[in-house]
């Protein structure tokens, strides 16, 4: 009984050891928007991020994400969307901007981009990053008269609404005016 | 009955309630650029569009604009009253002062001018203010509800709710019978 629970535990703390600790190259990839608009016709920054949290080197590394972004409808300002690293140390992690810029509004779907790697230089890996799911590409127009300043539209507001307002009180006063003075002339 | 004299009709018209045209035309005319003013500040700060809200913007135009004029009407009827006796002496004075040379007119001609002067004075106050009140009554309820009240609801209930129910309850308001 007390040799199959020392077996038992002697197994277990095998397996743990196991599970958590990797002894090849593993990467982590992400992928994330920085901006917190999309708008067509202005700059997106996109950012990737790549972490090997196994305990050797990923040799020649890519990162593909050409097939997320066609040119019909995305412009690249600046950076690549295919990305080659010949290695990343363990326990190293890189990251990767790029500037697109969208063309047309609408719904977009962000997918996953597509990450590989070797291990000891023959065993291929091919991971994917998280996908940031569908978003909102605004209209230039809309996006301007959502964050621009309003008061102008106030202060219009306010001038076509004056002249009948302020200028019906006035003419008031004016009448007002003229009455009142006999009045007080009269009771004095 | 009789048919009455031009003199009379005169007479009536000047007690009745009923405003002078030009006076009705100018309520109109106000009630009309108050009730599209607002669809302005929609269409810039709640980002509605012509194209898609033409219709809700036209609904809340007319609604706006009936509720306002009959809103003034009112008013105008209620304050009337009031700058009729509240003037009444000051123009009586000026009628006096006016024809205190001329001798040749009865006492009763000069009270019916002082009369009619005094409802021409009045009417055109009374349009003025009633004007004055009702539109700054309409506006802060309105602004009050569109950018605050009801700020954060669907642009389309925000605006039908904030021009015409500002308007409607100016208009309820106006009802009041002193």
């Amino acid at each position: 009984m007390q040799f199959s629970l020392f077996f038992l535990l002697v197994a277990a703390v095998t397996c743990a050891d196991v599970g958590t600790q990797t002894k090849d190259a593993f990467v982590l990839a992400h992928k994330q928007p920085l901006s917190t608009y999309a708008v067509e016709n202005m700059d997106f920054v996109l950012e990737y991020g790549l972490y090997n949290v196994g305990d050797k080197p990923a040799q020649k590394v890519t990162i593909d994400d050409r097939h997320s972004f066609p040119t019909n409808s995305f412009e690249i300002v600046k950076g690549l969307l295919h990305v080659h690293y010949e290695k990343i140390p363990a326990g190293g992690n890189v990251t990767h901007s790029v500037v697109i810029r969208p063309r047309a509004f609408g719904f977009f779907n962000y997918t996953a981009a597509q990450v590989t790697y070797y291990t000891d230089n023959e065993n291929l890996h091919v991971t994917l990053t998280n996908t940031p799911g569908e978003g909102y590409i605004y209209r230039q127009r809309e996006y301007d008269r959502r964050f621009a300043p309003k008061y102008t539209y106030f202060l219009i507001f306010f001038f076509i609404v004056a002249p009948t307002t302020l200028g019906s009180f006035l003419l008031f006063q004016q009448s007002k005016a003229r009455f009142p003075n006999i009045v007080k002339k009269k009771t004095t | 009955m009789g048919k009455l004299t031009k003199e009379e009709e005169v007479l009536l018209s000047s007690f009745s309630a009923t405003s002078s045209t030009k006076g009705t035309f100018f309520f109109y005319v106000n009630a009309l650029i108050l009730a599209v003013a607002p669809l302005y500040l929609f269409y810039g700060v709640h980002q509605m569009e012509l194209s898609e809200s033409w219709i809700v913007w036209s609904v809340s135009a007319v609604s706006t604009a009936y509720l306002l004029s009959l809103a003034c009407k009112n008013q105008k009827r209620l304050l009337k009253h009031q700058i009729v006796m509240k003037r009444g002496p000051a123009v009586d004075r000026e009628i006096n002062g006016k024809y205190a040379t001329d001798k040749k007119m009865t006492i009763k001609e000069k009270e019916e001018r002082a009369l009619f002067r005094k409802n021409e004075v009045a009417d055109t106050e009374s349009t003025y203010l009633s004007i004055f009140y009702t539109n700054t009554l309409f506006l802060t309820i309105m602004l009050v509800s569109a950018f605050f009240l009801l700020a954060n609801i669907a642009p389309v209930f925000n605006l039908l709710l904030s021009t015409t129910g500002s308007a409607a309850l100016v208009a309820f308001l106006s009802t009041a019978k002193n």
